[in-house]
């Protein structure tokens, strides 16, 4: 068997990975394997990733989207499919939730936030920081929490009348 | 050499190791993966200042640029899992911050800006976060971290986003491969959105019975939530393992007993050794000893052992690059230094 990378060389290492029961398997020589894989993750997660974009983005072509901030393209950002900054995401939104969703069974983080987000919306009160939030879950078409969230509205405004 | 692994911890016989590493990156600088020397060098220089500026947990740290040290000491320090080839193939731009004793490091510019990792040995996972969160917390105080209220913490890959979190463990499973238990065992963990793989060599024919656990997703749950789910999922293992350990005693002795006995035997008399034979041999000797089928040698720190006998630490023990024949050569000493120098002991 060739190695599925350099088709030159004779693939000697072979790469199985289970996700959610599909199986997907790579063979690659020595060298190539030594190039492409993390020993973090021991699978070349990168090019698998942009494989998969195809398969979970939308498929439209669009020129179109490009970071104001750092110039990436929606194509390169596929190519790589790492992000040039921290806006990417902001510009890629519409078109990678559906890749996040399919990667993380989730849209929405939850967890810890860093200071200098922390201070920013300890300044906001407590029915605009909920407002703001159930536009979000509305936006998100979590009408679950959106409905938990305008409940808890409505009972904050009544104790304020 | 090789100082993070201990040979201490809860439930060491079987937990080798525990990792938690948080990917974090800065606003106001463009990604790695766009990154020119000038900022690479301007975001090293910031990281490394706060880690100088202040005491965390009295520990010494060295601050390294990646393409300063020479490829045999890299290569190292990739098989003692303390720096990714990540960081390597960014040599350019990437550098690193290890305390004295390796438990911790700061991988800069490699996939993110910022990559801190906690290792431990034995299982360990809520001491590592722990330790993370305080040092996560010391960077923040400081840094702009990249961060979005849907998505979280912004990482360059979207597998990473939301915590950035990657909580995992590494664990040495002879009883479970031995008994044909472990391709189910990891079936069933891979639906609780968690993520197996070999060590040494691929999939479950993993070399040396190793296998690291970890989470999957990084986005939609909280830290501790993923944390304390991959702590179970070990300790799930754990008990399984020792389930299957059980068995071989008491249905299998004598097979199990030959097993450990011939690997023994070729590990003390060999002359020259490959790594995958060495692996998978040393792994059969560490469960014959912790069966107590094996009454000499329980001194000696097989978790440790398993790196040292991989081809850059070799060459870096010995000083001097060889090729694969007198490496296989010099591993077969080692090892039989080693086993027969704690028999001696006794």
């Amino acid at each position: 068997m060739l190695c599925d990378k350099c088709k030159k060389n004779k693939a000697t290492i072979h790469f199985t990975k289970i996700v959610n029961g599909k199986k997907i398997e790579m063979h690659l020589c020595k060298d190539c394997a030594r190039e492409n894989t993390d020993i973090n993750s021991g699978f070349p997660m990168e090019n698998f990733l942009s494989d998969m974009f195809g398969e979970f983005t939308l498929k439209e072509p669009n020129t179109e989207y490009k970071c104001p901030n750092c110039g990436m393209t929606y194509e390169q950002f596929k190519r790589y499919g790492k992000f040039g900054c921290s806006e990417c995401i902001d510009t890629f939104k519409d078109k990678i939730e559906p890749l996040i969703q399919n990667i993380h069974g989730h849209r929405r983080h939850k967890g810890k936030s860093p200071g200098h987000h922390v201070v920013k919306e300890k300044e906001m009160t407590e029915i605009e920081k909920l407002r703001k939030e159930l536009n979000e879950a509305v936006e998100a078409e979590n009408y679950e929490k959106a409905a938990e969230l305008r409940d808890e509205i409505k009972s904050l405004e009544g104790k304020e009348d | 050499m090789t100082k993070w692994i201990d040979d201490s911890g809860i439930e060491k016989d079987i937990v080798v190791s525990s990792r938690i590493r948080y990917a974090r990156n800065l606003e106001n600088h463009k990604f790695p993966i766009l990154l020119d020397k000038k900022e690479a060098d301007q975001i090293f220089e910031e990281v490394s200042e706060i880690v100088k500026s202040k005491d965390i947990y009295g520990k010494i740290f060295s601050h390294f640029k990646t393409s300063d040290i020479p490829d045999l000491e890299k290569n190292m320090l990739i098989e003692r899992h303390i720096i990714s080839p990540a960081l390597i193939k960014n040599q350019g731009i990437s550098g690193f911050i290890l305390s004295n004793d390796e438990k911790i490091s700061i991988m800069i510019n490699e996939e993110d800006h910022i990559r801190l990792q906690v290792l431990s040995s034995g299982l360990n996972l809520q001491e590592c976060l722990k330790k993370a969160d305080e040092i996560d917390l010391i960077l923040d105080e400081r840094l702009k971290y990249a961060f979005n209220k849907q998505f979280g913490y912004i990482t360059a890959c979207p597998t990473n986003l939301g915590t950035g979190i990657r909580a995992s463990s590494m664990l040495h499973l002879p009883g479970l491969v031995l008994t044909g238990r472990l391709e189910r065992l990891l079936n069933t963990i891979s639906k609780f959105g968690i993520s197996v793989r070999g060590v040494y060599g691929e999939g479950s024919k993993s070399l040396g019975n190793l296998f690291q656990i970890s989470n999957q997703a990084t986005l939609g749950n909280d830290e501790k939530t993923i944390v304390d789910k991959v702590e179970k999922i070990a300790m799930q293992i754990v008990s399984r393992e020792k389930e299957a350990r059980n068995y071989l005693i008491n249905e299998n002795n004598i097979e199990i007993d030959d097993k450990v006995h011939r690997s023994y035997g070729v590990l003390t008399n060999a002359k020259i050794i490959s790594t995958d034979e060495a692996v998978k041999l040393l792994s059969l000797v560490k469960l014959g000893i912790d069966l107590d089928l094996i009454d000499k040698n329980k001194n000696v720190n097989f978790n440790k052992l398993f790196v040292e006998i991989q081809p850059m630490n070799i060459q870096f023990e010995a000083r001097e690059e060889l090729n694969e024949k007198e490496r296989d050569i010099r591993r077969a000493e080692i090892i039989k230094k080693r086993l027969k120098r704690e028999s001696e002991k006794l």
